[in-house]
């Protein structure tokens, strides 16, 4: 380097990959260079090139820096840029408003994901009246994959394969590895290790109806009809249990329930199971030989059950096949980690989550019609809250506050949050952001952000158990604040002894101590290193059920109501559900409703994930742009053919919803009979390489999702498992 | 690296995964215009190989260019070595490069010397 930069070693937060950067700066504030942290445990040096825009994103002259307020009407266009004590003075002034008149439940608080405001956000809420997650869309997120495994082992974790091979694992001790609806952007930090435990003999099953990357290099790669996940994995148990593949005392001793799951089993012959599915007899029978050669690594990521209307008993099936092929906790199986995920401290977050979130006076939204998403899911019912602004029903909701999230492309039937967000019955909307999202047009409000380079705060959300210092390596432009600032100043005008921090680090510090019992200075933690806490990973110990270590109340056993692993549960039949695992039709198939189909024959799946996206954020950004210039879909040659369609057309994806365009991209990448959108919806315009933006409307996939129907009782949102129909632009 | 040392670029091509970190790793390490690439990292779709399915990506590098990006760095790893994802590129000496290949039993390999 020919000038003299300074070096900050911090953590990139654009995804949950939490990877470790090098951001090398200049004396004018500028950054200059940022590579990944080849010292970082976990990330080990690889640093993607979303990660790397952050340069671009702290200079962007289109960001919004100052907080901005609204001039004319609603979706005008026009900002003008106001103090943050003005802001602030809006926010809480409206707040005490409504709470006197309407009540605390007319104000929500939403979020989005990754911007490490979890425990705060639930804090707010408290702070405000109201109780949990407040809106955030979890009905579709991991949670429906955390929810079955809490269940029937008692474990709130979302998928068991070492804490996903992050920290001085060994992948080599699995046999077998599958990777079930996984996105290779997705675990982008974790292929490497997968790859050089395949040299050492292990093998890896890939399951995803679309050839992703990891099909590359997959021993197997099985491609269901989206939504049917939950029939293979009962067709995988029959074929164990016929087969006798599992472990018998582990069955024995720590399951209950197991006869009963072997009678029910009997329905999804792998015939069957092939005729769901789509999926060849013989690789079923394969998949399970492979395996029932445990120890086998199952990680479940969105695909399977999160995004359709039957994704809480997929989910149930996939646990239960992690069981049978138990020990659970056993190297190279199933993991427990000693805490994972957003973990919660109570008196970080102020909510009980053993109150009762159904009780009328618990008011949350959905209640009645999602138990299972209010009670276990602790949030509202995301479509439930937009409608409440329109029909005022259960009560009325007069203010949202948005931080890192834009509604109108991140949740199912966005046509009725765009009613919502112009209706006169709102009185006050707030987004929190990095640029103008199609939401915050139609904001009263903008607040300017910090970005991951910028700022201090910190999260252990894929720490595994190690906390991962932060530091500012450049100043914020002009007056952007993080998002825990934002919430103190807010919070302590409310209820200053909830709130008594002086700033953001004071919280860390806090919440470190809270969290894991650490009493850390500043520099303790910013200069420290990496700091090991008591669920540190790296300290793993095997087959905790046999002792003690996974009960309240110290006995052997998991945390369920039997004590034992549960294929039958009972808990789930509280919420409506079979105790045992079974597969339901998703709602809108070619099968489940034929006369949709007539019209709308193809598969509509818009789990695909971009690299260089991170959900809808970043199609503003040139170098993420330049590698996805346009809105695309994914179409397999026969159904293009069929209608006309050539590689690069401009098509409409229809449903009975609504239109969206994309360019066609023909390819065997594609399952016949599917059609995979990608997430991001291309919501925004990029100067330098003019191309245009698509708003919420244009592109977004969401447009073609309904809200209802969905999962019975947890209100998951079909966004993979729906009909459409594709045409050439302007063919009839 | 001397002058007379031939520039190089090792692919593992089976590890690829077409992240295309390194395209964007090779433009802020140069302060390339979002136009001009001296990498690219060319996402490929999946294609027929008798009958089979068959996957892979494509990197394609102007070498002439890594020369003199290797010589202002003097010894450091460019931002593409260090930032692919999947540790799969490698960019120096054909000679040390190629030896660095023949290391290894398994995989596709793709060595791209500029004589
Ligand atoms: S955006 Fe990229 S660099 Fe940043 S954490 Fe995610 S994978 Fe890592
Ligand atoms: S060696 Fe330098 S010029 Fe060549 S690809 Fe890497 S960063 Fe670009
Ligand atoms: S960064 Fe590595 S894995 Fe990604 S495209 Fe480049 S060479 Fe391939």
């Amino acid at each position: 380097m020919s000038e003299d930069l300074k070096m900050t070693r911090t953590v990139c937060m654009g995804c949950h990959d939490r990877c470790g950067a090098l951001v090398y700066s200049n004396d004018e504030n500028k950054i200059v260079k940022i590579t990944g942290d080849p010292d970082h445990p976990f990330s080990r040096g690889a640093f993607c090139g979303s990660g790397m825009s952050q340069r671009f994103i702290h200079e962007d002259k289109d960001r919004v820096i100052y907080p901005l307020r609204r001039v004319g009407e609603r979706g005008s266009g026009k900002w003008e840029r106001i103090s943050w004590d003005e802001a602030m003075e809006t926010i809480i002034n409206k707040t005490k408003e409504l709470q006197e008149k309407y009540g605390p439940e007319s104000i929500v608080v939403g979020q989005g994901t990754s911007r490490t405001i979890n425990d705060w956000h639930c804090r707010i809420n408290h702070t405000i009246g109201t109780h949990g997650w407040g809106l955030a869309p979890l009905h579709v997120c991991l949670n429906p994959l955390i929810l079955p495994n809490a269940l029937t082992m008692g474990v709130p974790q979302m998928s068991g394969g070492d804490v996903l091979y992050r920290s001085d694992a060994n992948p080599e001790e699995s046999n077998t590895i599958v990777l079930w609806g996984v996105s290779a952007m997705g675990i982008i930090q974790q292929i490497k290790y997968i790859r050089k435990a395949q040299e050492k003999g292990t093998k890896i099953i890939s399951i995803e109806p679309r050839l992703n990357d990891l099909a590359m290099f997959a021993d197997l790669h099985i491609r269901p009809r989206p939504g049917t996940d939950g029939a293979l994995a009962l067709a995988f148990m029959y074929i164990i249990i016929k087969e006798e593949l599992y472990d018998k005392e582990w069955i024995e001793k720590w399951t209950y329930g197991f006869e009963e799951l072997k009678e029910r089993v009997e329905k999804y012959s792998p015939e069957r199971a092939s005729e769901i599915s789509g999926v060849p007899v013989e690789q079923i029978y394969t998949a399970a030989r492979m395996m029932g050669n445990t120890p086998t690594a199952v990680w479940p990521m969105l695909g399977p059950n999160c995004m359709h209307s039957n994704a809480i008993q997929n989910g149930r099936a996939l646990a239960c096949l992690q069981g049978l092929l138990g020990p659970i906790d056993q190297p190279g199986g199933f993991l427990i980690s000693p805490k994972t995920g957003p973990h919660f401290d109570q008196s970080v977050t102020l909510w009980d989550m053993g109150m009762d979130m159904l009780a009328p006076e618990s008011k949350v939204i959905g209640a009645d019609e999602y138990p299972a998403f209010a009670q276990l899911g602790g949030g509202q019912w995301p479509h439930g809250v937009f409608r409440a602004v329109l029909t005022e029903k259960p009560w009325p909701v007069k203010m949202f506050v948005f931080v890192a999230s834009d509604p109108l492309m991140c949740y199912e039937d966005p046509h009725t949050i765009a009613a919502a967000l112009q209706s006169p019955n709102l009185e006050l909307t707030v987004v929190k952001d990095f640029y103008i999202t199609p939401t915050a047009k139609y904001a009263d409000i903008i607040l300017p952000t910090e970005s991951w380079a910028e700022c201090e705060i910190m999260d252990e959300e894929m720490g595994c158990g190690v906390i991962m210092p932060t530091a500012r390596a450049v100043d914020p432009p002009g007056e952007c604040k993080n998002d825990w600032e934002f919430l103190l100043s807010w919070g302590k005008a409310l209820n200053p002894e909830q709130w008594p921090w002086e700033d953001s680090r004071e919280m860390l510090l806090w919440r470190i101590k809270q969290m894991h019992g650490l009493e850390l200075t500043w520099d303790e933690y910013a200069n420290g290193g990496l700091i090991s806490t008591e669920f540190d990973v790296r300290n793993r110990v095997y087959l905790k059920h046999e002792k003690g270590l996974l009960r309240a109340d110290g006995q052997p056993g998991f945390e369920t109501q039997t004590g034992l692993f549960e294929f039958y549960c009972q808990a789930m039949t509280a919420f409506g559900y079979d105790a045992l695992p079974d597969y339901t039709e998703p709602a809108e198939t070619p099968y489940s409703t034929p006369s949709v189909a007539k019209d709308y024959p193809l598969v509509f799946d818009s789990g695909h994930r971009l690299y260089s996206f991170f959900h809808s954020a970043w199609t503003n950004i040139p170098q993420q742009r330049s590698l996805y210039p346009n809105p695309f879909a994914v179409i397999h040659p026969e159904d293009a053919k069929e209608r006309g369609i050539v590689d690069g057309d401009w098509i409409e994806i229809i449903s009975p919803r609504g239109t969206i365009k994309a360019k066609a991209e023909v390819s065997l990448e594609a399952l016949k009979g599917v059609v995979f959108v990608p997430r991001p919806g291309w919501k925004h315009e990029c100067d330098e390489l003019g191309l245009p933006g698509y708003d919420w409307d244009g592109a977004g996939p969401n447009v073609l999702v309904p809200a209802e129907p969905c999962d019975p009782s947890y209100g998951s949102s079909p966004m993979r498992s729906t009909l459409c129909q594709v045409r050439k632009e302007g063919a009839k | 690296m001397g002058n007379t040392e031939k520039t190089a670029m090792l692919v593992r091509v089976d590890y690829c995964i077409g992240c295309q970190s390194c395209q964007i790793a090779c433009q802020e390490q140069n302060n390339l215009d979002i136009e001009e690439k001296w990498l690219e990292a060319v996402r490929r779709k999946p294609k027929m190989v008798e009958g089979q399915v068959r996957m892979s990506h494509a990197i394609h590098q102007e070498l002439d260019m890594c020369a003199k990006c290797l010589a202002r760095l003097d010894g450091v790893q460019p931002m593409c070595v260090t930032n692919c994802s999947l540790d799969c590129l490698f960019v120096g000496p054909a000679d040390l490069l190629l030896k660095k290949m023949q290391e290894n039993s398994t995989g596709k390999w793709q060595l791209t010397i500029l004589l």
